[in-house]
């Protein structure tokens, strides 16, 4: 369908330029230019410029970090709407989330990380769906974008990778490595096997990466994509009787999917942390 | 977009884990201490309301003991009153009954009294009278003392009595 979009827009030849909605994804991890600098920067051979995804990600955490804040210096012990709509978010992942896979010490211990872990990417989702206003572009036309950082598979795999080490290093204090590791094969298996399944075992803990990061970054990317494609339709619309006809069910359209997106941005926040919860959970106490 | 950019996914990190310990240290911390500072306070108004509730119980409980106290004492004041009223009533009723006998009584013996009185002024009159009808008829007189004893001779077979029956 997207490869569809991106023939049809380009077969509209008079478009004044080229459609493309993955475009504006490729676009997003360029180094971004401030007044007239170009802001690249390299640490050895790996490059950290500050590109339109890493400003994304500290809007997103600017979000997180400053309502929290806030809601936490006005907390009272007779709270308003707002600290109680927080609150009821607060105790639903202490106690759904990770109450649901972790207990006492443990849970007490991993709660602020996994909260932590589900806002930053909900509110990432979130903002995705924004369309923000990027400035003039070189004609003086304001570029207004949609744009994810959760979209972006370095995001999603960054943030799995770290609930990847965070597992095994609890799971290892927790049990000791041996124990740990032993862990990983069920004490009642034939010795032969026991190589085998230890093999199967680690290639199922990469495959949870994996899947942990692609999950999010596919779904998120999806959405973005159907949206994009939507918008991209307008291009292909090249007389106004065909605009009066069709705008409303394109905008129809975009609404419907930003609706679901919505509902996709805080289900894979909520997958994300509890999957991150249940992974921690079950290398602190293995079951055998 | 798929491309491998270690960058982007150290920035990942980074901006992650600042934003962590930055929630960890200054929001997570004071929500929580809120949360738990409220459950204690709900907890104690509980365990107060309780209390106020056993309170409360026992008063009432003391104070229906007592009404039902004050309840029975009533009674006995107003049944001791009713013997009281009673027995006063009786006496008083004794007394003018009494009373009532020795007025009559008096009145009796103060009829009986002038009856006797007048029964023997009846009889001295007679006597007189047939004393001096006699001198009339006979034209002699006899000495006092002889006539007032014919008289009363005579008299004592009138019965008088019947006299004082008849005025009763």
């Amino acid at each position: 369908m997207i490869a569809q979009a991106a023939e049809a827009g380009q077969a509209v030849a008079e478009a004044p330029e080229k459609f493309s909605p993955t475009a504006e994804f490729e676009e997003a991890v360029k180094p971004l230019v401030f007044g007239g600098h170009e802001l690249a920067f390299k640490l050895g051979p790996i490059d950290l410029s500050i590109s339109k995804a890493v400003v994304y990600l500290w809007i997103a955490a600017l979000i997180v970090g400053i309502f929290c804040y806030l809601v936490s210096r006005g907390a009272r012990v007779l709270p308003d709407r707002k600290q109680m709509a927080f609150e009821a978010l607060y105790e639903y992942v202490r106690d759904n989330l990770v109450g649901a896979v972790m207990h006492g010490q443990t849970a007490a211990a991993w709660f602020p990380y996994i909260i932590s872990l589900f806002l930053f990417i909900l509110i990432s989702n979130l903002i995705g769906l924004v369309p923000f206003f990027l400035g003039l572009d070189h004609r003086g036309i304001p570029t207004i974008a949609t744009y994810a950082a959760t979209s972006n598979i370095n995001v999603t795999v960054a943030l799995a990778a770290m609930t990847f080490v965070l597992t095994h290093v609890s799971g290892i204090r927790a049990n000791g490595p041996i124990g740990y590791f032993k862990g990983w094969v069920p004490g009642t298996a034939p010795a032969v096997l026991k190589p085998v399944l230890f093999l199967i075992h680690v290639v199922s803990e990469i495959f949870r990466l994996v899947s942990l990061g692609v999950r999010l970054f596919a779904n998120l990317l999806a959405g973005h994509i159907m949206i994009l494609v939507f918008y991209d339709l307008i291009f292909m619309l090249s007389s106004v009787a065909m605009i009066v006809i069709l705008a409303p069910v394109i905008e129809a359209g975009v609404f419907a999917i930003s609706a679901f997106e919505i509902f996709v941005a805080a289900i894979q926040a909520y997958i994300f942390a509890i999957l991150t919860a249940v992974y921690i959970g079950g290398a602190i106490k293995q079951e055998h | 977009m798929i491309n491998p950019e270690p960058g982007l996914a150290i920035w990942t990190i980074i901006t992650f884990l600042i934003l962590f310990f930055f929630l960890k240290k200054f929001a997570f911390g004071p929500i929580q201490n809120m949360i738990d500072k409220r459950r204690d306070s709900i907890e104690e108004s509980i365990k107060a309301a309780e209390h106020s509730r056993l309170e409360a119980e026992r008063m009432l409980a003391e104070y229906r003991e007592s009404m039902a106290a004050a309840k029975h004492e009533a009674e006995e004041i107003i049944d001791r009153a009713h013997k009281v009223g009673e027995s006063t009533k009786s006496e008083i009723v004794g007394q003018a009954r009494e009373q009532a006998q020795k007025e009559v009584e008096g009145a009796r013996d103060q009829i009986q009294r002038e009856t006797r009185k007048a029964i023997q002024e009846i009889k001295d009159q007679v006597a007189d009278l047939t004393i001096l009808a006699a001198g009339k008829v006979t034209g002699k007189t006899m000495n006092r003392e002889d006539h007032l004893r014919l008289v009363n001779e005579a008299l004592s077979e009138v019965d008088f009595d019947q006299l004082g029956a008849g005025g009763q």
